[in-house]
């Protein structure tokens, strides 16, 4: 237990607050980047997994394949791994690379699952009337899913930006590794992981207010 | 109860004067055995090196996870290095004999507590002399000098601390080098250091190897560990970057000890003894 008074430790926290400011921005773009990459990637896959079987065969295995291992072997395997055959990424390249592939294979699931929702007459109607696949998926099938993709696709994005603090076990100089290092050396720990906990929130809950605000917009058009 | 306690208790002092009174006619002492008469108070050695010739041992406390100076052998099962062999010079002065002795682990926070309880005689086990520890216990004169030092990659082109300017160097969370990196980068004046903190010293040395960090900072007998695995790649620059002296440690009150541990410490530097030692251990002697 510390000897000094809770008090003192929460002044002493704020004193260095520039510093958790600096490891928030880099939390914040990691995130974005990886939510940009990942929304992508999850969109390409989880559409192309319904087309012709070869194609939807190779975006399984990439599913499986990245559902299926921790993120944190995915990061340390490029970190770590890379090097040795002679390609340095830094901290933030890894990061935004393994959450962006990660969270990308959750994505598609959810617009995978989203798109197969829809019943398939729909896709037939679309095809008959001379629409190609793309441009069935783009005007008939996605609008729909859009509204039952959503909710399942805000849990990811909230997971993505908390799974972000992997840069912490990389020198990535985010928000959990700022705090680490502070808290290592000052031993003042409640006060310290008590705001970082904070600082996430501030990002996670406005991103599930946001997507909840476009569902209800999404629903009025229905 | 009583009469049991009464009695075991006799038995146990029968049993320990026996073992004194057997231990003072052993041929055991052999440099100036002057206990025989009867009259240990009176003869040359003080009171805790009488104490510790009867029991025919010196008992030192080492650490067992420290590689080079205190570690364990897996090959034999063997406690080996630096700090080791200082305490065998220690039972080699009291004894003529260095393997009168026994070694216990201790962990860094059992080391105070051990001496003070009287479980070990003395401490070797990579103790820096301070002053808050120096209220508990007494320390010999500094036997060697540790410190932040870099661990470079050979060849890499770093031979200096200033030329990590504008470069990364790798350190380990909670550990001291980070900051005193940061602070030595501000009072010699060199811009666009970045400190990379990492969990652990492996993870620390990883990031030096593959090029992510242009150095590793870590105390130097750290470092040294991981060149001895890779002396062809990596290598320990010459030089310490803060001071950790390392004393033996000796009860408060044990003044003979103390005497005697100091005349082998002093020795042990002057005629390169111990320098002798570092280099059998490949650690890097920077006491001057």
């Amino acid at each position: 237990v510390s000897p000094i008074p809770i008090a003192d430790q929460i002044l002493d926290v704020l004193k260095v607050f520039p510093k958790f400011l600096d490891g928030f921005w880099v939390t914040v773009t990691a995130s974005a980047l990886s939510l940009l990459f990942a929304l992508a990637i999850g969109t390409v896959v989880g559409v192309l997994q319904s087309s012709s079987p070869r194609i939807g065969a190779l975006c399984r295995i990439y599913v499986e394949f990245f559902q299926n291992t921790p993120l944190l072997v995915q990061a340390f395997l490029l970190f770590y791994g890379l090097p040795t055959v002679g390609v340095i990424w830094s901290s933030m390249t890894v990061g935004v690379v393994s959450l962006s592939l990660y969270t990308g294979a959750y994505v598609s699931e959810v617009v995978r699952t989203g798109i197969q929702a829809i019943p398939r007459g729909q896709k037939e109607a679309a095809l008959s009337q001379g629409m190609t696949y793309l441009q069935t998926m783009r005007f008939v099938i996605v609008p729909q899913a859009m509204r039952i993709i959503l909710p399942p696709l805000t849990n990811q994005c909230v997971n993505l930006v908390k799974n972000s603090a992997l840069l912490a076990a990389i020198a990535g100089h985010d928000l959990l590794y700022v705090a680490d290092d502070f808290s290592s050396q000052s031993f003042i720990i409640l006060p310290t992981y008590g705001l970082v906990m904070l600082m996430y929130l501030a990002l996670t809950l406005p991103l599930s207010r946001l997507v909840f605000w476009l569902e209800q917009r999404l629903a009025v058009g229905h | 109860m009583n009469r049991f306690m009464k009695g075991s208790m006799a038995a146990v002092l029968s049993i320990a004067l026996f073992a004194v009174a057997g231990c003072g006619t052993t041929p055991e002492t052999k440099p100036a055995a002057p206990s025989t008469g009867g009259a240990p108070q009176q003869n040359a050695d003080g009171p805790k090196i009488a104490e510790i010739k009867k029991r025919g041992k010196l008992v030192a406390g080492v650490k067992n996870d420290v590689p080079l100076f205190g570690y364990l052998d897996p090959k034999d099962q063997q406690v080996k290095g630096f700090d080791v062999d200082v305490a065998k010079a220690i039972a080699k002065e009291i004894f003529g004999d260095e393997n009168k002795i026994e070694l216990k682990q201790v962990k860094s926070a059992d080391r105070i507590p051990a001496l003070q309880q009287g479980d070990v005689d003395v401490i070797i086990a990579t103790m820096t002399i301070n002053d808050e520890r120096k209220k508990q216990i007494d320390f010999s004169q500094t036997y060697y000098l540790a410190g932040m030092g870099l661990t470079v990659k050979k060849g890499g082109g770093v031979t200096k601390i200033e030329d990590l300017a504008g470069k990364k160097v790798a350190a380990v969370k909670g550990a001291n080098s980070g900051p005193n990196m940061e602070r030595l980068a501000k009072e010699k004046n060199f811009q666009g250091m970045t400190v990379d903190l990492y969990p652990t010293y492996p993870e620390a040395i990883a990031a030096m190897k593959t090029g992510r960090a242009a150095a590793a900072a870590t105390d130097n007998i750290i470092g040294a560990g991981f060149v001895a695995e890779d002396p062809n790649t990596i290598q320990l620059l010459d030089g310490l970057l803060t001071d950790e002296p390392y004393g033996v440690g000796i009860k408060k009150g044990t003044d003979d000890l103390l005497k005697l541990v100091n005349t082998v410490v002093e020795n042990g530097v002057k005629n390169g003894e111990f320098k002798k030692l570092a280099q059998k251990w490949n650690v890097p002697w920077e006491l001057k």
